[in-house]
């Protein structure tokens, strides 16, 4: 049987200087393995729920916090951040703003040295992970003469330092050219397919890992709207129409004007490739 | 004087051979070769001093920012020489003034030296080795790392500013210092933002999970370190020696500029010689 890896039950928060709520009463389930893909508009409270992930809220940020957050059963109110960093690794929007260490190397020993590793471990991990994750040449430079997309793998390979099960990412590809960011996404969907990882991702790039991913979650002001499987998630009325992704889109306008949903309703297509057999 | 004479202060990544002297060991060579330049006051044990550091700047590969930080540095010595020469009410004032300026040379040289191959992280690693607070040697070396940022920071706020119409280089030193206001709230707030953000990425990674935390990299004392200690040591003793004994040097060491060459002398033939040229 699959374990449930988080378990989000009626989470609700407001910041402590503000008068709203960026979060409320939001539930649902990922299981173990699971790839989820968590959208919204700017604002929405996309970086706020995945803070609720690694205890971030509401150890570090001070608010009003309802609710209760599971990580493989263990409640994140009885655990602090910096334990649960075994549990779930977090990747930041702003690499320049996460990377704190001098060269590529020792920014992903760093959780390793915080635990008291011993040093031949963690040259052997620090290894393991540069070779994952083709670092080989940059691995001895520093984090600022080298480009966007390899600080924030730098970033990806230090979360994953502690191997840790759950892999936590908050539009990472933001600030990417779309060729470091494919490489991002690809990267992830190899952690998620070989290495078992689960991964949640916040992410506006929805064409490039739609075909990856489980589940889709839409935010809206703070409320979960929408959380369903990508296939059939586009289908919901709930899901704004300028935020589908081409191939989706394209494919139900098709269906609306032409009429081919019926019989292929549980298919629906992600990628041109799929669409092309689709039609066909 | 501009601040860019401080470029040639900076650390520099590289791999020259003093990169690899442990920064305890250099330290105590900086402090120990200070004391006794400040102390020295004869011509001859400075000019030894100044050919032992030559190749030493060599070595650290620091050969051609210490040229080019002298030529900065020529203008400021030489007035310093000759206004000493001329006014100093001491016996040798020329020989003193020269004295002044062979020591701000050798001093430049050894702390120009000195900052360019001991990096922030060497001082973070040498704090945690005298016991100092992992965080508080972690602050130091992440805030250095962050200077480059911030200053990439600061140029994009000042432009965007200009392209508002912001004044910065006009008017008098109050519009001046007023007109800073509109730059520093931008910078202030991306810093705190920043370090909200570092915060949380460091929280995030087990930021003092234990506090048995290991290292990957730490300082150890090889070989040639011993060696640069005892050294250091050794011109330390000399410094004591030479304070607490107050011995005259042997005279080979002892030389000074003989009276008929003074500086104040020649000025005054000099200016003699031109008056009875015109009259
Ligand atoms: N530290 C904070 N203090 C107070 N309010 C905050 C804080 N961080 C976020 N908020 C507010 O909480 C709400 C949700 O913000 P959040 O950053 O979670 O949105 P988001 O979906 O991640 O947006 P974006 O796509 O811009 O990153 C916003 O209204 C925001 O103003
Ligand atoms: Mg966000």
């Amino acid at each position: 049987m699959v374990e449930t890896a988080v378990k989000i039950d009626n989470v609700s928060f407001k910041y402590r200087n503000s008068d709203s709520f960026a979060l409320r009463r939001i539930s649902f389930e990922v299981a173990e393995g699971e790839f989820i893909l968590l959208a919204g508009f700017s604002g929405s409270g996309k970086s706020t729920l995945l803070k609720c992930l690694n205890g971030l809220i509401p150890h570090f940020h001070a608010g009003s916090f309802g609710g209760n957050v599971e990580i493989f059963g263990k409640s994140t109110l009885e655990s602090e951040t910096t334990q649960l960093a075994k549990q779930v690794g977090f990747v930041f929007q702003n690499p320049e703003n996460q990377i704190s260490n001098l060269t590529v190397e020792r920014e992903i020993a760093f959780p390793l040295e915080n635990f008291g590793v011993p040093k031949n471990e963690i040259i052997s991990r620090v290894d393991e992970l540069i070779a994952l994750l083709n670092l080989e040449e940059i691995k001895y430079k520093s984090p600022y003469s080298i480009s966007g997309g390899e600080q924030q793998l730098t970033a990806i390979a230090s979360a994953l330092a502690l191997n840790p099960p759950i892999l936590v990412l908050d539009e990472v590809t933001a600030h990417l050219s779309p060729r470091s960011a494919v490489r991002i996404l690809n990267l992830l969907n190899e952690l998620n397919t070989k290495h078992k990882k689960t991964i949640i991702i916040a992410e506006h790039r929805l064409d490039r890992c739609l075909h990856f991913a489980n589940k889709l979650a839409f935010l809206e002001k703070g409320q979960l709207k929408v959380f369903d499987d990508v296939r059939t998630v586009f289908q919901n009325k709930e899901f704004p129409e300028n935020m589908l992704p081409k191939i989706p889109s394209l494919f139900l306008k098709l269906d609306k004007e032409i009429g081919l949903l019926d019989e292929k309703a549980n298919e629906l297509p992600l990628t041109v490739e799929e669409l092309v057999a689709t039609l066909k | 004087m501009s601040l860019k004479i401080l470029e040639y202060f900076n650390y520099l990544e590289q791999k020259s051979p003093l990169h690899f002297v442990d920064p305890r060991g250099k330290t105590l060579f900086i402090i120990a070769i200070t004391c006794l330049t400040i102390f020295l006051d004869h011509i001859i044990p400075m000019c030894i001093i100044l050919v032992i550091m030559l190749p030493l700047i060599f070595l650290g590969r620091f050969t051609k920012r210490w040229l080019k930080s002298l030529l900065f540095l020529t203008p400021v010595i030489l007035l310093v020489v000759i206004l000493n020469a001329l006014l100093l009410k001491v016996d040798y004032p020329t020989t003193k003034a020269i004295i002044l300026g062979l020591r701000l040379i050798i001093l430049s040289g050894f702390f120009g030296l000195f900052f360019q191959t001991v990096s922030p992280d060497d001082i973070s690693q040498a704090l945690i080795k005298f016991k100092f607070p992992y965080s508080f040697a972690w602050a130091i070396s992440t805030a250095y790392r962050f200077i480059p940022t911030l200053a990439k920071e600061t140029n994009i706020i000042i432009d965007a500013q200009k392209s508002r119409g912001l004044q910065i280089d006009r008017g008098n030193l109050f519009k001046r210092v007023r007109n800073m206001i509109p730059l520093l709230i931008p910078i202030f707030a991306t810093a705190m933002r920043r370090s909200w953000q570092l915060a949380e990425a460091i929280e995030s990674r087990g930021w003092n999970a234990t506090k048995n935390r290991t290292y990957l990299y730490s300082l150890r004392l090889k070989w040639w370190d011993i060696i640069v200690i005892l050294l250091s040591l050794g011109i330390f003793a000399l410094f004591l020696y030479l304070v607490i004994t107050n011995a005259p040097l042997p005279f080979w060491l002892a030389y000074n500029i003989p009276e008929r060459f003074e500086l104040k002398r020649l000025f005054l033939i000099a200016w003699t010689w031109i008056k009875n040229l015109f009259s």
